[in-house]
């Protein structure tokens, strides 16, 4: 089948196709994590926690869907779009969490490469290819250079407080208590989904790849990572408090603080674009 | 053809060494994921952004 005759049996454009591939292995990816969610809380609590994905994933979600829908529908199918399409339906009939995920990544990669510099298609892949990386790509990493990554977070609480570590594990001052960052609390984590919401950001926005725009991630990311030193800190430093900083009220005030952080960084980033006329 | 297969044999090599690795690990961003409030202050602000640009 030719693609001009794939393109007339279909009878959809690039970005109607991609809108549909990028909406199926998005929520794909997010039923692996959402599964474990309302198995440990029920339904209704999971819901809530928006089945344990970010809001900020679900947000980058609607974005991106939100910037294909701004395509005039003149980009007519191209030679690989046909099997991308096909291999991502095929990783979302597999009962593996991740292979809507890698498929997610082939089909947004392919996209951001093939589609017309600044085009709908193109900010959205942009979108999506940032999204993959927090719901597999990151954790792969942390995954893999757990070791590494856990360290270097022990080593910004210890020299924050100019306390001993050793690893991922850190020391009181007077070495009567003891932490240990565990994957859950590793900066990581957060530093992934600053990333999806500075993309979402600046696509939603368009605003221009540069220095500039580089540089309020990088403030986002630092600001991510700064916040989660500090709660693991006081962790140390208040250990009568240990439980309530770790999961209890100290979790929310350092979650909302980074959100709120990473939102006004990004934002700022954005001001002429996001704020100012049309 | 030959390009497809090595993709997707690629693909599979990938979601072989994913799971596993990933089996145990948090769900993103514990740190941000802030639940249902967060979108709808997401929801509420886009709202507010595009009254401003439509002046």
């Amino acid at each position: 089948m030719t693609v001009r005759a794939a393109q007339r049996s279909l009878a959809v454009t690039r970005a109607q196709l991609f809108y549909g591939l990028f909406l199926i292995a998005t929520l794909n990816g997010f039923v692996g994590l959402a599964a474990r969610s309302i198995e440990g809380a029920g339904w209704a609590a999971a819901a809530f926690d928006l089945f344990g994905i970010s809001a900020i994933l679900w947000a980058a979600l609607a974005a991106g869907l939100k910037i294909l829908g701004e395509d005039d529908g003149t980009a007519p199918l191209r030679r690989g779009d046909v099997a991308i399409a096909l291999v991502l339906l095929l990783a979302a009939l597999l009962p593996i969490p991740p292979a809507s995920a890698v498929a997610l990544t082939a089909a947004s990669l392919w996209a951001a490469l093939t589609a017309a510099p600044g085009s709908p298609l193109r900010r959205a892949a942009i979108v999506f290819l940032a999204i993959t990386g927090a719901i597999l790509w990151g954790r792969l990493l942390l995954a893999g250079l757990s070791r590494p990554l856990l360290d270097i977070d022990a080593v910004f609480v210890a020299g924050t407080l100019g306390v001993e570590h050793q690893g991922n594990m850190i020391w009181s001052a007077d070495g009567a208590n003891r932490i240990i960052v565990a994957p859950g609390c590793s900066s990581m984590q957060g530093m992934s989904l600053a990333i999806v919401f500075w993309a979402t950001v600046n696509q939603l926005f368009r605003v221009g790849f540069g220095w500039k725009a580089l540089s309020y991630c990088l403030a986002a990311l630092a600001a991510t990572v700064a916040i989660n030193v500090l709660r693991m800190g006081a962790m140390l430093r208040w250990p009568e408090h240990q439980a309530e900083i770790h999961h209890g009220w100290g979790m929310h005030v350092a979650m909302w603080t980074t959100l709120a952080a990473v939102v006004a960084i990004c934002l700022f980033g954005a001001r002429r674009e996001a704020f100012g006329p049309r | 053809m030959r390009r497809l297969s090595a993709f997707a044999s690629l693909t599979g090599l990938t979601f072989l060494v994913a799971d596993p690795a990933l089996a145990g690990l948090p769900t993103p961003g514990p740190l941000l994921a802030a639940g249902a409030p967060a979108l709808a202050v997401f929801a509420a602000g886009y709202y507010l952004v595009r009254r401003r640009r439509r002046g």
